[in-house]
């Protein structure tokens, strides 16, 4: 053997402890330079890094630094007339922005200040025969868009609108050998994919379709000696997979099947001191969207400071979306392949 | 939404210098910006060598910030937002692709200047893999790409429906390779290009030649950054849409990526790709006719992948590889026909099987040996 194992090597100065205030510092200030070049630079998701950094701010209980009107008239001026939501003002209408509007609104229980038949009605509209989903009107289609729009009408309590055996269907076509799924049949195993599939399933109540230990099996094996976790064979690990594989395992009831105190180092050492925020993996530099996205990965993810329990479709946790026990936040969005 | 207007002013300057640059060389094949933090002189911070682009790094956020605002301004029908002639959008979506492919409203507003005749797809599908020399995973741009195709595809066979009758391969969107390769001729010798909402479908390059260079875009894409799920998967997305999944592309295809992935033993997505094609040959309408051969490939697999893991050893990918492969080939003995003759008895097989129950017994029981030496060989190979 002599191949070295692509992994990172964790100093003995990375951080150990969670610096929570540093992250809600970073958060609270995400976004305020509107001319600033990063700014233009992603406001392509700008929409879903508001909905990840309200989450993470809710978490560790200081929502409030938020502004509560600006988010909401931020994401009402984001809806068009067919009912989608863009990424920002004056960008197109998607399932993936549609997805994090609903959220941001059920987070603040202020789905009523906009048009929610529309919304529905959207999300139907993208259902194709074979019951996929489209991300929006040019039609490509991805198994985190089939997540999208079961979250989005599982969230508003509107589950029926589309045909669910349908969309079943098509994810249950994109399963692999290894009890892992791809963005569209054929296509290969992928943790993000995994988490919108598997969590698409664990909404329609259809986890039968899911071989737990097959997927468990691939899914622990994404551990490296640094606790950290890859997304794929032999890649390098990156911390936001510690959001997507954790969270499969936990719906799965595998979770158990990953060393927690190995992770949670290396979850740890992600940070910046200087600045707050999370980089992908120790050492990198922290860069926009990622500690925003990272740091609600951890707090809600890493069992950091509530142990396991804390892992998964994780709601609004005093207030479940009517009908459904469970809510969830990440969502499989843009792309981290 | 503009910073100020000297900002503005350079913008201009700069957008106008690289529509200069593309105007100037149409076969620019690859860019990358140049660490040149701040400018030097007064020379345009954009070089052009041999077919290459350099954009000095300094400029890229100033022409990048014009660009965007000017154009989602535009978007967006803000007050200070102008009109904007359409040649004029083609430029700007342009700089802020090349700068910022994941600006999928960017896309988005291409595909209306197509649909409205203002470029076309050979264009586009050129700028795209332009962009995936320098971004080679951008989801958005393998996802222009896919609604490039599926139009280029839909206007080529609607086209060549009307002069061809035979072409009965359009329902539910596949293609029929062959029927490709016969409307082809049929349309060489029909010089008039078809037009379609007002621009022609098919302008200089032909499709088949269009088709087969989307291969080699993943390829380039597949070279410049390890593991790349989208050029892998769009280029599985091509076998399934564009060839339905047909038997001699396949087996090219099949032919082609076992070099590759001899060179990348660790590319998880290289070596997926070829279980996808095993698994397009063992199934579909082929699955019956081809399975001896399908069955012999996979042994030959199995050899590939056992001696790439003892020339280098340790790697996850070639052992997952391993594990679909075995499991494949111990699958094959499961399916074959005789192994299930109690269910699917045809004719055929009646025949062969004058010996009585028998003969039948004696074939099953030497699959299941099939099956177990099988597992035996592997035990032994991997203990």
């Amino acid at each position: 053997m002599g191949t070295p194992v692509k992994d990172v090597v964790i100093s003995d100065s990375a951080p150990k402890s969670l610096l929570l205030e540093k992250h809600a510092d970073y958060i609270a200030a995400y976004g305020k330079k509107k001319d600033d070049y990063e700014y233009c630079m992603t406001e392509y998701l700008r929409l879903s890094g508001i909905y990840w950094g309200l989450t993470a701010m809710d978490l560790v209980k200081q929502l409030d630094r938020m502004s509560k009107e600006e988010v909401l008239e931020f994401v009402q001026s984001c809806q068009h007339e067919c009912g989608g939501f863009g990424a920002s003002t004056g960008h197109d209408p998607h399932l993936l922005y549609t997805l994090s509007a609903v959220q941001v609104l059920v987070l603040y229980d202020a789905v009523d200040c906009v048009d929610v038949g529309k919304v529905i009605e959207f999300v139907k509209t993208l259902q194709e025969e074979d019951g996929s989903f489209t991300g929006d009107k040019w039609g490509e289609v991805d198994t985190r868009f089939s997540f999208c729009a079961v979250a989005c009408l599982a969230l508003l309590g509107q589950l029926d609108a589309i045909d669910v055996d349908k969309a079943v269907d098509f994810v249950t076509s994109c399963q692999n050998f290894d009890g892992g799924f791809g963005c569209r049949p054929g296509s290969e195993t992928h943790a993000g994919q995994i988490y919108c599939c598997v969590g698409m399933l664990a909404i329609t109540g259809r986890l039968h379709h899911v071989n737990a230990d097959l997927l468990g099996w691939w899914l622990c094996e994404r551990q490296l000696p640094s606790g950290g976790l890859n997304g794929r064979p032999e890649k390098l690990p990156d911390l936001c997979y510690s959001w997507w594989v954790l969270t499969s395992l936990k719906i799965i009831g595998r979770i158990h099947w990953i060393d927690k105190d190995k992770l949670t180092r290396f979850m740890l050492a992600c940070q910046d001191e200087e600045t707050g925020g999370f980089a992908d993996r120790p050492g990198d530099m922290v860069t926009v969207p990622h500690p925003v996205w990272d740091s609600g990965a951890v707090v809600t993810g890493g069992g950091v400071t509530e142990g396991h329990q804390s892992c998964v479709l994780h709601a609004r946790r005093d207030d479940p979306p009517s009908g459904h026990p469970t809510g969830f936040i990440m969502t499989g969005t843009r792309d981290r392949h | 939404m503009a910073c100020d207007n000297s900002a503005d002013n350079r913008g201009i300057r700069l957008l106008s210098d690289l529509n200069n640059a593309f105007r100037r060389d149409n076969r620019i094949d690859e860019y990358d910006f140049i660490a040149v933090l701040e400018p030097k002189n007064n020379r345009s911070p954009l070089v052009l060598v041999d077919h290459k682009l350099g954009l000095e790094l300094w400029s890229v956020k100033i022409l990048y910030q014009y660009a965007y605002n000017v154009l989602l301004g535009w978007r967006n029908r803000e007050p200070q937002g102008k009109f904007i002639e359409p040649l004029g959008l083609v430029h700007l979506t342009r700089a802020v692709l090349l700068i910022n492919p994941e600006c999928y409203t960017v896309w988005n507003i291409r595909k209306e200047l197509i649909e409205s005749g203002f470029i076309t797809l050979i264009e586009d599908l050129k700028l795209g893999a332009l962009i995936l020399t320098k971004y080679p995973k951008s989801p958005e741009t393998f996802g222009h790409r896919k609604w490039l195709l599926r139009k280029y595809l839909d206007s080529y066979l609607n086209s060549s429906n009307g002069s061809n009758s035979s072409t009965n391969s359009v329902h539910d969107g596949f293609v029929n390779v062959d029927a490709i390769d016969l409307n082809v001729e049929v349309l060489a010798g029909n010089q008039q290009a078809p037009v379609e909402n007002g621009y022609v479908v098919l302008p200089t390059s032909s499709f088949q030649d269009e088709l087969r260079n989307e291969f080699c875009v993943c390829q380039k894409a597949a070279d410049k950054y390890s593991c790349n799920y989208n050029a892998w998967s769009h280029r599985t997305w091509v076998v399934q849409h564009c060839y339905n999944c047909s038997l001699q592309v396949c087996l090219a295809e099949l032919k082609t990526s076992e070099q590759w992935v001899q060179k990348h033993i660790s590319d998880h997505s290289g070596f997926h790709y070829r279980q996808f094609l095993f698994t397009c040959l063992g199934s579909g309408p082929n699955r019956e006719k081809y399975k001896l051969q399908v069955k012999q490939l996979l042994r030959k697999e199995l050899h590939l992948v056992c001696d790439l893991i003892a020339n280098y050893p340790g790697h996850e990918a070639l052992w997952y590889h391993r594990k679909y492969v075995f499991q494949t080939l111990h699958q094959s003995c499961d399916r074959s026909p005789s192994a299930k003759a109690d269910t699917m008895e045809t004719g055929a097989e009646e025949e062969t099987q004058v010996g009585g129950h028998g003969l039948k017994n004696q074939k099953k029981s030497r699959l299941e040996d099939d099956q177990q030496l099988l597992v035996l060989k592997e035990l032994d190979a991997v203990q």
